[in-house]
C-alpha cells in the first residue's frame, strides 16, 4: 500500500495550487457579481495543460493520470466549485469522442478542447428527463446525409457560451435507451436557439443554459459513434467525471473548513476564542474527518481508474459521500461564523449555496445510491 | 499511490480467514455464554505466530507491520469481535509497552512468552474514577526497600481473570500530576494482587472484564517498566497504534454485518419480491457499503503512515472515531434489514449490534478522539 502522491503528482499539486491563487482567485469576485464566467481562463488553463489533462499527448494534452485530474479539480474547487464545474465540462463533453469517436473527430475536437481555444458544453438533461436520462424526448431524424434535431436541453453547463454542444438525442424512440445517439453541434448551426442563462441559487459564475433545437440540421459527421447505442458512452463519460466532481466538491468543503478554522480562532465570545468551546471544536473535528475520508476515497477511485480496473462503485461512493459531507460541512461553517456567516462579505455563504448543488448535479445522491446498490449486487 | 494489498498480504489474509472459520467460528456460540476468553485459543494463536505479528523474529515474532496486524484483526473480527479484542490485548496491551520500553531482561521474561501465547497479559489502567481522564488515577506505587508498594483498584481489566501478567499504571509522585505516573508489570500470584469480580457487559460476552485490586502489593524494582515518572508519555505512545487496531476490528465487524444483511436482503421475500429490490433497503445497503469503504481506507492509511514512521496521531484518531461510529450505524441497519429475526438470539445480528456499542467507548471514547484530533488541528 502507498497513500502518498508520486513526485510528479506532488509537482502537479504544487503548480495548480499556485496557478489557482494567482490566476483564478482574482477573477472570482467579478464572476460572482456578474454571474458570468471569465472566458479568458479557458486558454490560460489550456496553455498550462490543465484542460482534459488525461488525454493523449499527440493532441497536445498533458497525458497525466486521473489522480492529477482529481488534484486539479480539488484545488480549483477550493477557490470556486463553479469554476471547477465549468472548466471540467471541457473533458466531460469531449469524453464520448474518446470512447468511440473516429480519428477525424478526435483531431477536430481534442486539440481545441485541450488548448481552450474552443469551449464545450454537455447537454443530456431535458425538462422532463433529469435522473431518468434514458427517457429523453429529443429526436434526431435521419435525412439523407444529415440529421434533423428537435427538442430542448436543460441545465446545460457552459450552454450560454459554448462553441460546441455535446448532446444526446434519440434516433429511434421506440427503442428507448438503445435508440440514443450522441452528437456534437456547433453553436451557430441554424435551428439551434440559445435561450440564455438560468438564474441559480449558487454556482453563479457557472453559466447554465437552456438550448432549444428546432429542425436543426446537422451533417452525419456530427454523430459521435453509432446512430444507436450511444448511451453507454455517455455513462462512461459520467463515470469518470464523477471522480472529478467528487474532487471539486471535496475542495469546496475544504475551503469552508479552512475559513471556519481561521474565524473560530479569531472570534472572541464569552472572553475566549469560540474555538475553545468544545462544542465548536468537535464541529471542526468532524468537518476535518469527513474531508479527510472524502479525499482518500476520491483518490482511490482515481487510482483504480488509472489502473484500468472497475471504479464505478468507488466513484459513486466518493461522489455520494463527498457531496453529502460538503452540504453538512458548509452548513456548519456558516453556523460557526454566526451572523457573519449569513453575510455576503464572508465566503462561507457562497460555499454553502454552491455545495447544495453537489448532491444534485452529475447524478443526484439518489442516483448514486441506485448505482452503488446495483454494483453490490442488488 | 497504491491502494492494494501485496500478494503476501493477500495470502496472509486468506490464512487468517481459514483459521478463523475453522478454529474460532465453532467456538462463538459457547463464548457467548462463557463471559471469559478461552486461554487455549491464545496458546494456539501463539503457535501459529499470530501473536507476534508486529514484533521482530528475535523475540519469536514474524516481523510484520501495522498493515498486517490490521488484516489479521479485521478477519478475526468478522467471526468474533471478542476474540479479536482478546487477541489485541495480548498482542498490544502488554507486549507493546514491554517491546517499546522494556529492558532486554523484561523482553525475555515477558515479551517472548506472550508472543508464544504462554503468558497472558492484561491492562490494568482504568479506575472507577479515572476513565477518559487517564491521568487522574489514584493507584499509587510507593518506594519501599528494593521495590514498590502498589495500592489501589483497577476496573475494566480485559482478560484479567486469565492473566499471568498485569500491566499497571500507578502514581509514583503525587506532586507531579501527569508527570508522576509510572508503568509496572505485576505477575499473578504476587501477594496483595487480587483478581476480584468479573463485571458483566452488554456485549463482548466472549471476554472477561475484571476488577483487580492491589492491596499493599509488593513488587521488586525490576517490575518498573520504562523510566519512573515517564509512564504517561510512554503509555500514550504505546496505545497510539491500538486505536488503529480497534478501528480495524470495527471494520471487520461492519463487513460481516453488511455481508449477512446483503445475503438476507437477496433471499428474504416480502410483498412478492426480494426485499433487496425495495429502494428503502437498497439505499441502506448502499450507505453501509460506502461507509465501510471509507472506514477501511482510513484505517489502512493510518496503519501505512505508522509503518512509514510518519506522525499519524490525527489519522489514527480519525480512523478510530469514524470506524467506531460507522460500525454502530452499520450494525443498526443490518439488524433492521433482518427485521424481527435480527432481534432474536438465534441470529448473530443482535450480537453484532451489542458488540458494536463498545467501540465508541473503549480505547478512548469518541469524545476523547475528538479532543485529540482537535489538538492536532491546532485548536
Amino acid at each position: 500500500m502507498n497513500f502518498d502522491f508520486t513526485e510528479e503528482q506532488k509537482i502537479f499539486q504544487d503548480s495548480i495550487r499556485k496557478f489557482a491563487v494567482k490566476e483564478i482567485e482574482p477573477l472570482l469576485e467579478k464572476a460572482e457579481q456578474t454571474h458570468s464566467f471569465p472566458l479568458e481562463l479557458f486558454p490560460k488553463m489550456g496553455a498550462q495543460g490543465y484542460l482534459c489533462v488525461t488525454y493523449d499527448e499527440k493532441y497536445g494534452a498533458a497525458a497525466a493520470d486521473k489522480v492529477c485530474d482529481a488534484i486539479i479539480n480539488l484545488e480549483i474547487g477550493r477557490i470556486s466549485m463553479a469554476f471547477s464545474a465549468t472548466l471540467s465540462s471541457q473533458m466531460l463533453s469531449t469524453f464520448p469522442v474518446k470512447v468511440f469517436g473516429n480519428e477525424e473527430q478526435k483531431n477536430k475536437y481534442f486539440p481545441v478542447a485541450i488548448s481552450g481555444e474552443k469551449m464545450f458544453a454537455f447537454g443530456m438533461t431535458e425538462p422532463n428527463a433529469g435522473s431518468d436520462s434514458a427517457n429523453i424526448e429529443m429526436t434526431a431524424k435521419r435525412d439523407g446525409d444529415d440529421y434533423i434535431l428537435n427538442g430542448t436541453k436543460m441545465f446545460v453547463t457552459n450552454g450560454p457560451f459554448a462553441d460546441y454542444l455535446t448532446i444526446s438525442a434519440s434516433t429511434d424512440r421506440s427503442k428507448r435507451i438503445q435508440g440514443i445517439a450522441v452528437f456534437i453541434v456547433e453553436k451557430n448551426t441554424p435551428g439551434l436557439k440559445n435561450m440564455g442563462g438560468l438564474e441559480k441559487m449558487g454556482l453563479h459564475p457557472a453559466e447554465t443554459g437552456e438550448i432549444v433545437f428546432e429542425d436543426c440540421r446537422v451533417s452525419k459527421e456530427c454523430l459521435v459513434g453509432p446512430p444507436e447505442g450511444g448511451f453507454p458512452a455517455l455513462m462512461e463519460a459520467l463515470n469518470e467525471s464523477r471522480i472529478s466532481v467528487a474532487a471539486m466538491i471535496a475542495g469546496t468543503a475544504q475551503a469552508a473548513f479552512e475559513a471556519a478554522m481561521v474565524y473560530s480562532k479569531e472570534r472572541f465570545a464569552f472572553g475566549k476564542p469560540i474555538s475553545k468551546f468544545q462544542v465548536n471544536r468537535f464541529k471542526l473535528v468532524d468537518m476535518a474527518m469527513m474531508i479527510e475520508i472524502s479525499q482518500v476515497l476520491v483518490y482511490k477511485a482515481a487510482w483504480l481508474c488509472d489502473q484500468e480496473r472497475p471504479f464505478a462503485k468507488e466513484a459513486s461512493m466518493a461522489k455520494l459521500f463527498a457531496s453529502e459531507a460538503a452540504s453538512h460541512i458548509t452548513g456548519q461553517a456558516v453556523q460557526l461564523h454566526g451572523g457573519y456567516g449569513y453575510m455576503k462579505e464572508y465566503p462561507v455563504e457562497r460555499y454553502f449555496r454552491d455545495a447544495r448543488a453537489g448532491t444534485i448535479f452529475e447524478g443526484t445522491s439518489e442516483i448514486q445510491h441506485e448505482i452503488i446498490a446495483r454494483l453490490i449486487g442488488l | 499511490m497504491d491502494f492494494q494489498f501485496t500478494e503476501e498480504q493477500k495470502l496472509f489474509k486468506k490464512t487468517v480467514f481459514q483459521f478463523a472459520s475453522r478454529e474460532i467460528a465453532p467456538l462463538v456460540e459457547e463464548l457467548e455464554h462463557m463471559e471469559d476468553f478461552p486461554a487455549d485459543l491464545l496458546k494456539r494463536m501463539g503457535e501459529l505466530g499470530f501473536l507476534g505479528i508486529p514484533y521482530p523474529e528475535k523475540y519469536g515474532g514474524i516481523g510484520g507491520d501495522g498493515v498486517l496486524l490490521c488484516i489479521f484483526l479485521e478477519e478475526i473480527a468478522r467471526v468474533s469481535v471478542a476474540v479479536a479484542i482478546g487477541s489485541v490485548v495480548q498482542i498490544s496491551g502488554v507486549a507493546a509497552p514491554v517491546y517499546l520500553f522494556g529492558t532486554e531482561d523484561q523482553k525475555e521474561r515477558y515479551l517472548v512468552p506472550s508472543i508464544r501465547g504462554e503468558k497472558i497479559g492484561s491492562i490494568a489502567m482504568t479506575e472507577s474514577n479515572a476513565g477518559s481522564d487517564v491521568a487522574s488515577i489514584r493507584t499509587s506505587a510507593r518506594r519501599d526497600d528494593h521495590g514498590y508498594l502498589i495500592k489501589g483498584a483497577k476496573i475494566f481489566c480485559t482478560n484479567g481473570g486469565i492473566s499471568d501478567l498485569y500491566f499497571v499504571t500507578a502514581v509514583t509522585d503525587t506532586r507531579k500530576g501527569i508527570k508522576g505516573i509510572s508503568m509496572f508489570l505485576v505477575e499473578r500470584g504476587t501477594p496483595g494482587l487480587m483478581v476480584s469480580r468479573n463485571i458483566k457487559k452488554l456485549g463482548l460476552h466472549g471476554l472477561g472484564t475484571y476488577e483487580v485490586i492491589f492491596d499493599r502489593c509488593k513488587v521488586e524494582s525490576g517490575s518498573l517498566l520504562g523510566e519512573e515518572d515517564k509512564g504517561f508519555y510512554n503509555l500514550m505512545k504505546s496505545i497510539e497504534r491500538n486505536r488503529i487496531s480497534v478501528a480495524a476490528i470495527a471494520v471487520g465487524l461492519a463487513k460481516q454485518a453488511f455481508d449477512d444483511a446483503l445475503r438476507y436482503a437477496k433471499d428474504r421475500v416480502q410483498f412478492g419480491k426480494a426485499i433487496g429490490k425495495f429502494q428503502g433497503i437498497q439505499f441502506m445497503l448502499a450507505d453501509m457499503a460506502t461507509e465501510i469503504e471509507l472506514a477501511t481506507l482510513m484505517v489502512y492509511k493510518a496503519a501505512w503512515m505508522d509503518d512509514c514512521g510518519l506522525r499519524c496521531n490525527k489519522e489514527a484518531s480519525m480512523a478510530k472515531l469514524y470506524a467506531s461510529e460507522m460500525v454502530n450505524r452499520v450494525t443498526h441497519k443490518a439488524l433492521q434489514v433482518y427485521g424481527g429475526y435480527g432481534y432474536m438470539m438465534e441470529y448473530p445480528l443482535q450480537r453484532y449490534y451489542r458488540d458494536a456499542r463498545v467501540f465508541e467507548i473503549f480505547e478512548g471514547t469518541s469524545e476523547v478522539q475528538r479532543m485529540i484530533i482537535g489538538r492536532e488541528l491546532g485548536l
